[in-house]
Parts: C-alpha cells; structure tokens; sequence
C-alpha cells in the first residue's frame, strides 16, 4: 500500500475543462470519497490515477515516486469499473488470477492467492462458474476479490455501487469496510452518492467543475461544509439570518450570536438536527413515515421549502429549532 | 373493471400470433415427410453409391479450402477494421461486403466468365475460390464485430491489473474474437457445402457437390428415390451446422465498444491489403458487367440486350417470351414478401410467438434449397399444387428464417411497455394497435419485407429445381442462357438481379436507419 499525492493535475477534453489544478492527498491506509455532481470531474481524476488518462499537466506521485507517465499496466494499481468489467470468457477464478499471473506469480501461487480472496468474499464454491452466471453481487464480489487479489498499491473504486438495490449496496459497503478494517488498503471511492461515501470513507473531498472545493475528514467536512454548494449537496438546509442588534442575527424566534457588522449570515443545517422549538415558524406541506419518525417536508413564511425529520409531526403550522448549525459561505 | 371484449381480445390475438408462428414448421414437416419416405429405403444404397460418396468427399474438401481462403483473407481485413481508422475504410468495408449481398448466380456467372478467359480453372479450386469470394468480406465484417464487442472497459481492467501488451493479446483479445473468427468459418463452411449455382457452373466431372448431385438425380437421371436420399444426407450435415451457426451467433454485447485509433505511420505499408482485396471484390462485379455490354462475338458496345428482358419475344432457349422470366421473379418476389409481412405483422402480436417462430426458423434454415425444393415438389405433385405455388412456398421457407430474424431485432428496441401505457392512457385495444403497436413495428416489418423481396429475388437452386418455362426466374434464365453459351445475355440478366436485389436491400438498410430512433438502450 501506499500514499497517493496528486499535485496541480490539469486536463481538458477539446474544449471542456475536465479537471484544473487539482491537488489531493491519500494517506496510506485510508479511504478517500470522492463525491461531487455528475460532470464535476472526480471519474476523470480517479482515471488519471489509475493511468488511464494522462493529465495535460501535473504530476501523480506513489509513495514519493512520480508515475504521471507510467502505464496503468505498471502502476500496480487495482480497480472497481462502474460496469465490473468482469472477462467474459474467464471463469470466477481465472478473472482474480488474472492481476496475479499479469505480475509474473506462477501459476501454482496464483491459484493459491485467488483462491484466498474468493474465500475472504464469500464465492466459495462459485470458482468455475461465468460472470454471467453469477447473481449482481457475486459479480461485484468477483470484481472486488480482482482487484485486491494482486496486492495493489491503491484500490480504486468508481461508483461500483450504482446499479444495486440498496439492501445489497448495503452488505458491501460493510464487506468491504471489514476488509479494510483488516488489511488497511489505500483506496480512492469515486461516487456521487454521499450517504454511500461516508459510510465508507475516512476522508472526504467535494468536487465541483473540476476543482476540489471542500477536503477533510468525513466528520469536519459534514460539521462544518463552509461552501454553500458543499453543505447543499451534503444535503444541508440553508436560511439567512439578517443582523439585529451587535452580533445577533435573527429569523423570527431563532436567534444566534456571530460577528457584529454583517449584515446578514447564513446558517445551515441537517434535516436530523432539528428539533420542535422556539425558532422559525413552518408549515408542513407533505410527510411521509421513515423507519424512527418522519420525513416532513416544510415551508417557511418567505416561501423556502425544505426537508426536516422529526420523530411525530405535531400539527400544520409548528416552529422548529436547529440543534447544531453551521456557517455558510 | 375487466372489460371482458378486451380480455377475449387480448387472448385472441395470442391464440392467432402463435398459429401463426407454427405455419412455417408445419409446411417444413409436410414436405420433410415425403422426402423421407421416399428416400429412407433407399439410404443404404445411395451411401454405398461411389459418385454419391465422391460428392460428399468433394463437397467437404470444397467447403474447407473455400472457408480456409475466407477466413485467411477475413483476419488481416477485420482485424484492420476494427483496430484502426485509416483512409478510405467505410468504402472498404462496404466494397468487401458487395460479394455477400451479390445473388450467387451472379457469383458463378462471374467466376465462369473469368475461367473461359483462362483467368482461372474450372474445378475445385475455382469453386472454393467463388465461395471464399462471396464469403470473405461477411466474414472480415463478423472478426471486426467480435473484436469491437472487446469493450474499452475490458481492455482498461486488463491494463489496471497489470497485463503487458502480448498478454492482453493472448488472454483477452484473441480468445474473444476467436468467436467472430469461427462463426465466420462455420458460416462460409455452411454456405459452401449447400451450394449450387457455382459448382454447377464452374464444376466438372469429379468436381461435384452433393447438392449438385441431388439436382442431376432429380432432373437428369429422373432417380426420385436416390435423389431424396441424398437430400435426407445433405439434410443431416446442414442441420447440424446451422445448430452450430446459431449457438456461435451470440456474440456478446460490450457495454462501451472499442475505440479506433488512427493508424500510425509505422503501418501505412499494411494498407496494401484492405485496398487490394477492395479491388478483388469489385472486379467480378465490373467484369460481368462488361461482359453484359460488350458483345462477344464482335466484341463491340452492345448495351441494347438489356432491352430483350423487356421486349416480349419468343426465345427458344426459355421456351417462353424474354419478358416473363423478370415479371415471374417480380411476381414471386412480391408473393413471398406479402406472406412473410402477413405473417410476421401476426406474430409481432405476441413475445412467446416471436421467440416460438426464431426457435422454429432453425428447421427451413437447416435444410438445404435442393432439399426443400425437392421435398415441395414432391409434396406438391401429391397434391396436385400448381408449380408457381409451389416456387413462392420454397422462397417463403428461404426468406422466413432470415425475415425472422431481421424482425426479432428490430422489435426488440420497441418498448414491450407500448401497449400497456396506450391502454392506461384510455386507448381501446384496436387503437392501441393501430395507433401504436403498428406505426412503431410497421419499419421493422417493411425491413423484413424488403429483406424478403431481395432473397427471394436472387434465389437460385430451389427455382432451378422446380421452374418449368412457365415459371423459369430470372436466376434460372441466367443459367439457361449459360448453359446454351449465350454468355452476354446470362451476365445481363444476372447484372439485372444483382441491381435489382442491391435495391431492395439498400431500401432495407435505409429503413433500419430510421429505425434506430426506436431504441432507448
């Protein structure tokens, strides 16, 4: 395993700004979540990564060691593709072989390393059979047990999840959190599902129209997005709360104490750190029953709508508190 | 509320989508019958017969060396296609494929005319070299298909998990399109063990395929008994190669294809090959075409004899006037496609229908033309069915198959949902069908339609069996005026099909263009 530094990494497709001037950083033995908005840019940086892309400039450095322009065949590299990507013709066990042999280990040790990991996935048994005769999350678990089987310096995974039922997406993001729990890869989870990426990831990075806009641990990015298009896609709610008197800023009952001398501040928080309070005051406008509570969906008196869940919806018009809060850019 | 009208409508038009799909088989078995009544008693004796085994010996050894030279020609092409963009490569792959959309009289025709110059010689290898002709460009088009199914994605895994260039090669590259490769093999093998036209005109004493010795049975030796035994043996070998043909058919579906690159520099010199074998395949077409134009005997510009298959005259050679030859294969080209459309517009109705008569189409494709224009004749000389009936039902058998197909992948991009979301939306099951199901499947079923008309058109063996004068095609008309020698009447008569089948078939393909604003995928 190892750290992954990419430095200024800058590519364009014809006209299209792809990346521009990208810098991150992978401890080794972390995961990092990659998350923003379809088009944001994060596919093409894992691509650059992996060595199926050259960046137009910058540099990608392996523990101290710059492979910008080394082959993905020589990288050592292991990847998730969206679709698996699973060798049609080869069976469970050729395909985690595959890595294996492609690094010049003999046949004998290849079975023996293969036939590990299609045990650590739970495809015991499955050894001889197609991909397309195994079941959506068999072939993921092919998929991961080949990436893995070979020892790579980072795994790199590129929405793998996307085409499971949540259920499922469920068991393997646990499966391979326990994995990781026990082998401490460097990996790179590109997504833009952020329930998704946190529940797997240590670090998180946003990405908007190819810059990274927000990196940090999983819990200093979500307690506090600064940007306002973090916290949205986060999935915060954001009102602006206008000065009232030297450093308290309100909203009708919901008042808070900031820096005097602006005008108006903007606060953000989650639907699930709300509670029924002195504060705004809202009006439901639709709610639906989620597992512990509820899901309502609210309009303030100036005509924004959002999301809060609360554990029983009192009545139409109530008001409602932020537990914990955050500033917003 | 059940609208009971609806409910016996819907189970109506299943009940009569899936007769429909049985007609097809049912005609097959009735003419398969008779041909095994009459020919099973004479098996053992036939097998015996040494000009019976000397033609299955030649038919084999034919078939090899023509799919050998197909698949030789086939590699270098298709892997070029599929791998590189270079100048010129759309009209090298439309100009590979002209052989295998040529009718193959027009193949033979071509392929006698350069042997009387002494640009070849008659025999096996001219005959393995007509059909390795008529197959080659079908088969480059079938290795760029399965090369091209090696999606991106796959290549990329195989790059990340470390694999060099030689083992990429080795372990993903060739074993996939390994599939194009043998599906190329079997086809061009298939096609060349039933063939007809050409080793009738190009073979020779000792140089005969057992199709051509089914026909001489029949015709020449008037041997009924010997001439279906034969058939049943011709029968077994065909069937099992297109069950062969069909399993290797499915060829997987990448997710991404494969990009092209630009050809490097390095490998300009290759480009010899796409661009020579461009040059083979259009140069029996030209050359029968100049055939047509040059009188032979003075050697002078005589484009006029193309005027005789539109004047009526009595030629002596036909038995009949010049003009009817073209009208009778207008005519039955018309009939076949009226009943193919008929009946694949019924068994669109239904999805089990659909995959009933693809599965079921493997009977008429499993047998040979002289096989099932032997078997009709029989069955319909039982029957006292007129010869003209008889010619349309051995094309309909032909075309079905192929129509089948053509309509199971168009209507696989329509919506199965059409239906019920008009329905949902208050529309009556009539018009529903009328203003959805039908306006949506109409080009898939006119695809299948002019696909129908072009098979029929240039169909060749089963016509040669069954046409009397009145009902000689053109294709037949061809032969004949070969077999008289009357070598620039036969080339323009073949040139006539040729056009006329490349027109029906260009109108399919346009069609299939519009099409593709059908599919969501």
């Amino acid at each position: 395993m190892a750290e992954i530094r990419v430095i200024n990494i800058s590519k364009r497709f014809g006209e299209t700004v792809a990346l521009n001037g990208v810098n991150l950083f992978i401890p080794n033995g972390i995961i990092m979540a990659v998350v923003g908005p379809s088009g944001s840019g994060k596919t093409t940086l894992l691509r650059i990564i992996a060595g199926l892309e050259t960046p137009d400039s910058g540099k990608v450095m392996f523990s101290g060691r710059d492979v910008t322009q080394l082959p993905s065949s020589v990288r050592n590299v292991g990847m998730v593709f969206q679709d698996l990507a699973l060798f049609p013709h080869m069976t469970v066990l050729e395909n985690v072989m595959f890595g294996l042999e492609a690094r010049g280990l003999s046949r004998k040790e290849s079975i023996r390393i293969a036939k590990e990991f299609i045990e650590i996935l739970k495809l015991k048994g499955l050894e001889s059979r197609y991909p397309h005769q195994l079941s959506g999350g068999q072939q993921q678990r092919v998929a991961i047990a080949r990436a893995l089987a070979p020892n790579p310096d980072i795994l790199l995974l590129d929405e793998p999840f996307g085409s499971l039922d949540a259920k499922l997406k469920e068991e393997l993001l646990w499966e391979l959190k326990r994995l990781w729990v026990e082998r401490r890869f460097t990996a790179l989870h590109v997504t833009h599902d952020q329930v998704e990426a946190m529940s797997l990831a240590e670090r998180l990075a946003v990405m908007k129209d190819g810059r990274i806009v927000r990196e940090g641990s999983v819990s200093e990015v979500v307690t506090n997005p600064r940007d306002e298009f973090v916290a949205r896609f986060l999935g915060a709610n954001i009102i602006e709360l206008k000065e009232r008197d030297g450093g308290l800023y309100s909203l009708e009952n919901l008042t808070v104490l900031y820096r005097k001398g602006l005008q108006a501040i903007r606060i953000g928080f989650y639907p699930e750190d709300v509670e029924i309070g002195p504060g705004i005051k809202v009006k439901v406008t639709a709610s639906s029953r989620h597992r512990s509570g509820y899901r309502v969906m609210v309009r303030d008196g100036w005509g924004s709508q959002f999301e809060i869940w609360l554990s029983s919806i009192p009545k139409e018009t109530f008001e409602i508190k932020p537990k914990r809060w955050f500033l917003v850019k | 509320m059940v609208n009971l009208g609806d409910f016996m409508g819907r189970r109506w038009d299943r009940l009569s989508a899936l007769i429909s799909s049985l007609i097809i088989p049912v005609i097959w078995t009735l003419i398969i019958v008779p041909l095994l009544g009459m020919g099973i008693p004479h098996l053992v004796d036939t097998l015996a017969d040494p000009s019976i085994q000397s033609a299955i010996v030649f038919s084999l050894e034919e078939a090899i060396l023509a799919s050998l030279m197909a698949i030789a020609l086939a590699i270098p092409l298709g892997y070029l296609n599929a791998t590189y963009d270079y100048p010129g490569r759309r009209i090298v792959e439309m100009a590979t494929l002209a052989p295998f959309t040529m009718p193959t009289i027009s193949v033979a025709l071509a392929f006698l005319l350069m042997v009387r110059v002494g640009l070849l010689t008659p025999g096996l290898l001219a005959i393995s070299l007509a059909n390795a002709y008529f197959n080659f460009g079908f088969c480059a088009q079938m290795i760029s298909s399965s090369l091209l199914t090696v999606g991106k994605r796959i290549e990329e895994a195989a790059d990340v998990l470390g694999a060099s260039k030689w083992m990429k090669w080795r372990k993903i590259i060739l074993p996939l399109s390994l599939r194009g490769v043998s599906y190329g093999f079997i086809l061009t093998f298939t096609l060349s063990f039933a063939s007809f036209a050409v080793p009738l005109l190009l073979g020779g004493p000792g140089s005969r395929t057992l199709e051509v010795e089914i026909y001489s049975l029949y015709k020449i030796f008037l041997d009924e008994g010997k001439a279906s035994a034969a058939a049943i043996l011709q029968l077994i070998v065909t069937f099992l190669l297109s069950i062969l043909m069909s399993r290797r058919a499915k060829l997987a579906r990448a997710m991404e294809l494969r990009r092209r690159r630009i050809l490097p520099k390095s490998l300009l010199p290759l480009l010899i090959i796409p661009y020579t074998l461009s040059v083979v395949a259009l140069y029996p077409i030209g050359y029968l075409f100049l055939k047509s134009i040059f009188s032979p005997y003075t050697g002078k510009f005589d484009p006029l004899v193309y005027l005789d298959f539109l004047i009526p005259r009595y030629d002596p050679i036909l038995g009949v006037s010049t003009i009817r030859p073209l009208l009778n294969s207008l005519f039955f080209a018309f009939m076949t496609a009226l009943i193919v459309l008929t009946l694949s517009s019924l068994i669109l109705l239904s999805n089990k229908a659909r995959k009933l008569a693809r599965d079921l189409s493997i009977l008429p494709l499993g047998t040979s033309s002289i096989t099932l224009a032997l078997g009709l004749f029989l069955f319909s000389s039982e029957l006292g069915i007129p010869g003209w009936i008889a010619i349309v039902m051995s094309h309909v058998l032909i075309a079905f198959p192929f129509a089948i197909r053509s309509l199971e992948s168009g209507v696989s991009g329509i919506s199965s949902h059409l239906m019920d979301a008009a329905e949902t939306l208050g529309a009556s099951r009539l018009d529903a069908i009328f203003k959805v199901l039908l306006p949506a499947a109409l080009p898939v079923v006119l695809s299948a339609a002019f696909y129908s008309l072009a098979i029929s058109l240039s169909e060749t063996s089963a016509s040669t069996l069954l046409a009397t004068p009145e009902t000689l095609t053109l294709t037949v008309a061809a032969l004949r005026y070969s077999g008289a020698r009357r070598f620039q009447l036969a080339a323009a008569a073949s040139f006539i099909i040729m056009i006329l089948t490349w027109t029906f078939l260009l109108v399919k393909s346009r069609i299939e263009v519009g099409l593709l604003w059908l599919r969501s995928e």
